[in-house]
């Protein structure tokens, strides 16, 4: 706990006064860790994400990220967190390069910075020439690809991907997983992600929190989890986990 | 990082059709609807001037032959006389204001003598003015107009009772008129009238370009982020989110007003070629009607009005979440908007001091109406209309302030719309 750059206790967040898409969760994130909040669609993911990246209030709760509460210091989580949402586009009239340049220099403090990211954001993205294409003309993949980019180039404290490969075809999928780990050897940051493919999740995560219908059901390393229900993959934990519930 | 977004602002606008369609075509219709308006207004003026000219006081100091002819004249031309008895102008002029006529002829003492001498002599004409709106002005010209077909009347029937050519007798009888506004009385009416008319016609029009203009502008970039699936990025952004919003109002009222100014030069330009006498409106008076202030109170009504308005447009496109849902959510206020810039077109300046307060509390009314207000010198009016804009825009300032600052920002189109998937 006192290397977590993220701390959720009992996360409640209820919408409409009645439903309640987060009920009571608590984990935490260590620094330098990926970790995955995996489940189903409508399982709390988004809105658990939503909360930390400061674009929704929990509606009791705490959450803390980098020593920062999410509500009273927002200004100040946003300076140290790069995210990237689950259903996210780019300025279609700009280039891809503009679009990295633009982001570059949000977070840089100096020129040299912006330079460094952009090299960064550049490499990562592996669009080449096509960086100097306008965004409408790319294809799903490239523009995932992109905004993986510009999510992991400016360095942050902490990077939350929603879903960083859904939809996504197999090469450019396989394309973005190896983005995320190559960042996470080369520089080290820590990745909070989200996802419903559990076998993605098995690859890339140091540790998962398995989560369904707004509640956390297991948390651990995939091969700790695995080993603990005698399964052979996380997905058959999830099934297990959920039967057992019923 | 402010001026960061505003490159970007500009960058979209000058790349994004959907932008340019909402700068160029949308308020090319509206301009057109507009223009529509503003030609059944006039045609509705005009016949109300028709009627109301039809009704003439007359204040006899002559009350010899020639006067009488003036007054037979008058009922041969289809109008309707009412003789003011009185002791002097003055008394005259107030039995004048409480008659449904809007026009007095004072016919001067030694009218026929002058008349019967061959010498020049003058009737002094009193057009009431209330609405100041082209109708007035209308009534400036026809009163004047009535002197002057008297005046070629009367030529040649004292040159056939002296047996002499008409044109020995020159000018029998000129009109000087004048105009009560408001117990005051202005020389020169018709160029007061014709400059206020036209800017009642044509500010409103110029107003409306900045409004209409930058409230598309902005409730369109707006609605891009969301369409452009960057809305929620931009929300965990490091920036202030008041920057975001500032960048783009910035962005809208800049444009805005350079489209404006563009327009105004256009049209003026254009009135000035086309319009004869219009280049005389240089030598109106106004100046002297008008407070020596009204600059300060029309800018600060003016700058309180776009920060209002695109205020307005932009709460409005929070609740938008595509391009088309912003356009046609803005197209509601439209209307109104109009109705609201039209408005003062109707009202007799005039009238109760109520009626002037209450229009003085209206956005976009309250900019069209200030220079008549300043031309009655209503001052409480004034001030009012020159700072209510100003308060309603910090008001709307502060809730897009609290909602910006707030989760309110992304979930209101979800209250408002359809839900979406946790």
């Amino acid at each position: 706990m006192e290397t977590s750059i993220v701390i959720v206790e009992n996360l409640v967040k209820i919408y409409q006064k009645s439903f309640r898409a987060v009920d009571g969760i608590s984990f935490y994130v260590k620094s330098g860790e990926i970790f995955g909040l995996i489940g189903p669609n409508g399982a709390g993911k988004t809105t658990t994400l939503r909360i930390i990246a400061t674009i929704l209030q929990p509606t009791s709760g705490k959450v803390i990220v980098g020593g920062y509460d999410v509500v009273k210091d927002a200004d100040k989580v946003r300076k140290i967190i790069s995210y990237l949402p689950e259903d996210a586009g780019g300025y279609k009239y700009l280039t891809g390069f503009e679009f990295l340049e633009f982001i570059s220099k949000l977070y840089a403090k100096n020129l040299h910075e912006i330079k460094e990211f952009l090299s960064i954001g550049i490499e990562l993205s592996g669009l080449g020439d096509k960086l100097s294409n306008k965004i409408k003309t790319y294809s799903k993949g490239m523009l995932r690809r992109l905004l993986i980019a510009k999510t992991l180039m400016v360095k942050p404290k902490l990077a939350i991907l929603d879903e960083p490969t859904s939809g996504l075809d197999v090469i450019n999928a396989v394309h973005v997983r190896e983005a995320i780990k190559r960042y996470a050897r080369e520089v080290g940051g820590t990745i909070l992600l989200s996802s419903h493919n559990m076998l993605e999740v098995e690859y890339l995560c140091d540790r998962v929190a398995i989560i369904h219908e707004g509640k956390i059901l297991a948390i651990g390393s995939p091969k700790q989890l695995i080993e603990e229900h005698s399964v052979s993959n996380l997905e058959e934990v999830f099934v297990k986990l959920v039967s057992r519930g019923r | 990082m402010f001026w960061l977004f505003v490159v970007k602002e500009l960058k979209s606008i000058i790349r994004d059709p959907k932008l340019l369609i909402a700068m160029v075509i949308v308020p090319l219709i509206l301009m057109t609807i507009l223009y529509f308006i503003i030609g059944q207004g006039m045609i509705q003026q005009i016949e109300q001037t028709i009627r109301e000219s039809g009704i003439v006081a007359v204040f006899d100091m002559d009350g010899e032959n020639y006067s009488q002819i003036f007054i037979n004249y008058l009922n041969s031309l289809g109008l309707k006389t009412i003789i003011i008895n009185s002791t002097n102008v003055d008394e005259a002029i107030e039995i004048f204001k409480g008659l449904e006529a809007k026009i007095l002829y004072i016919i001067p003492p030694r009218f026929s003598y002058n008349l019967s001498s061959l010498r020049p002599s003058v009737v002094h004409v009193y057009v009431k003015l209330g609405a100041l709106t082209i109708g007035e002005g209308g009534i400036v010209d026809i009163a004047s107009r009535y002197v002057s077909l008297f005046n070629s009347y009367i030529i040649k029937t004292v040159a056939s009772e002296k047996g002499i050519p008409p044109e020995f007798i020159g000018e029998a009888i000129t009109g000087a008129t004048r105009g009560l506004l408001a117990d005051r009385i202005i020389d020169n009416p018709s160029n007061i009238v014709f400059a206020l008319t036209m800017g009642g016609l044509f500010i409103p029009l110029i107003i409306l370009m900045l409004v209409i203009f930058s409230a598309q502008l902005v409730a369109t970039s707006m609605a891009v982020e969301k369409e452009e699936k960057m809305f929620e990025t931009l929300l965990s952004l490091p920036i202030n989110r008041m920057c975001v919003i500032g960048a783009k109002l910035l962005v809208s009222i800049a444009i805005g007003a350079i489209y404006m100014i563009g327009y105004s030069f256009a049209l003026f330009g254009l009135l000035f070629r086309s319009i004869p006498g219009f280049e005389s409106l240089q030598e109106i008076p106004l100046a002297m009607s008008l407070p020596s202030d009204i600059g300060i109170y029309v800018l600060l009504n003016v700058v309180g009005l776009a920060i209002f308005m695109v205020s307005v447009a932009l709460l409005l496109s929070l609740f938008a979440e595509d391009v088309r849902s912003a356009q046609a959510i803005l197209g509601n206020v439209i209307g109104p908007t109009i109705i609201a810039v039209y408005l003062p077109m109707f009202v007799d300046i005039s009238s109760s001091p109520s009626i002037r307060l209450a229009l003085s509390f209206v956005p976009l009314a309250n900019t069209v109406f200030i220079p008549k207000i300043a031309v009655v010198q209503d001052i409480t009016a004034l001030a009012i209309s020159s700072l209510s804009n100003l308060v309603y825009g910090v008001i709307m300032f502060m809730v897009i302030r609290r909602i910006v600052n707030s989760e309110t920002i992304f979930t209101l189109k979800l209250r408002v719309g359809r839900k979406k998937a946790m």
